[in-house]
C-alpha cells in the first residue's frame, strides 16, 4: 500500500539535490579548464573547478540513489484522486525521467571524465538541456497542481506523512 | 543500521573502487592521481548503491 506523504527524509533529500542540479548546471564551465587537458592526452588536472564539479555531480548521483532505494522501499504517495490517466501517466514518466537524468548524466560524466573519451563528455553535455526541460516540465506540473487544480500536491514536498 | 550495513558497503566499495581503476586503466590512463581519484569515487559511490542492494536483498 502506498503511504500517505513523503518522509522527512524523502523530502530532505529532494530539496537537497535540487541546488546541487543547479549548481552544475549553472556553473558548468567550473570544470572546462581541466577538461582542456584531460581532452589533449594530459594527466587529469584536480584544479578547485574540477573538483567542485565532479563532487558535486558525485553527491547528485548518490543522493539520486540513496532516493531511488527509498522509493522502491516505503514507496511513494499516489497521485491526487481524479487525475485524467494522461497526467497520470506523464506524471510518471517525468519522475522516472529525471531519476534517469539524475543517475545517468553524472554517470556518462565520470565515465567520460576518467576515460578521457570526448564522445561521452559530449553526451554528458547534453545532460544540461535535458534536466532543464525535465525541472521545468516538473516545476511547470507542481506550480499546475496548485493554482489550477488546487489539489494541494505541492504540500507533500513540505510535510511529512 | 551500521551492523546491517557494513557487510554490503565494504564489498560494494571495493568492487566498484577496483572497477573504477579498471575502466580507467583499459581506457589507457595510467596516472596515479587519475586512479586514486577512479577508486575513490567508486567507494563514494558505494554509499549510493549500498541501500538499493539492502532492498533488493529484503
Amino acid at each position: 500500500m502506498a503511504p500517505k506523504g513523503y518522509s522527512r527524509l524523502q523530502i530532505a533529500l529532494h530539496w537537497v539535490v535540487l541546488p546541487l542540479i543547479a549548481v552544475n548546471l549553472v556553473f558548468e564551465d567550473w570544470i572546462e579548464t581541466a577538461w582542456e587537458q584531460v581532452e589533449h592526452g594530459g594527466p587529469a588536472l584536480y584544479d578547485a573547478g574540477a573538483l567542485a564539479h565532479i563532487g558535486v555531480g558525485v553527491a547528485v548521483l548518490v543522493l539520486a540513489l540513496w532516493r531511488l532505494g527509498l522509493r522502491l522501499g516505503r514507496g511513494v504517495p499516489d497521485l491526487p484522486a481524479g487525475n485524467p490517466p494522461l497526467m497520470r501517466v506523464a506524471a510518471h514518466l517525468g519522475h522516472w525521467a529525471l531519476y534517469a537524468a539524475m543517475i545517468g548524466v553524472p554517470v556518462v560524466g565520470l565515465m567520460a571524465w576518467f576515460g578521457g573519451s570526448e564522445d561521452l563528455a559530449e553526451l554528458h553535455e547534453l545532460g544540461k538541456p535535458v534536466f532543464i526541460l525535465l525541472v521545468a516540465g516538473h516545476v511547470a506540473a507542481a506550480v499546475w497542481h496548485q493554482v489550477v487544480l488546487k489539489d494541494g500536491l505541492m504540500a507533500r514536498m513540505k510535510r511529512a506523512g | 543500521m551500521l551492523r546491517h550495513s557494513l557487510p554490503v558497503f565494504l564489498p560494494l566499495a571495493l568492487i566498484l573502487s577496483v572497477a573504477g581503476v579498471a575502466y580507467t586503466v583499459t581506457m589507457g590512463h595510467l596516472d596515479p592521481q587519475r586512479l586514486v581519484a577512479a577508486a575513490l569515487t567508486g567507494a563514494v559511490l558505494a554509499l549510493g548503491v549500498t541501500p538499493l542492494m539492502l532492498r533488493a536483498r529484503e
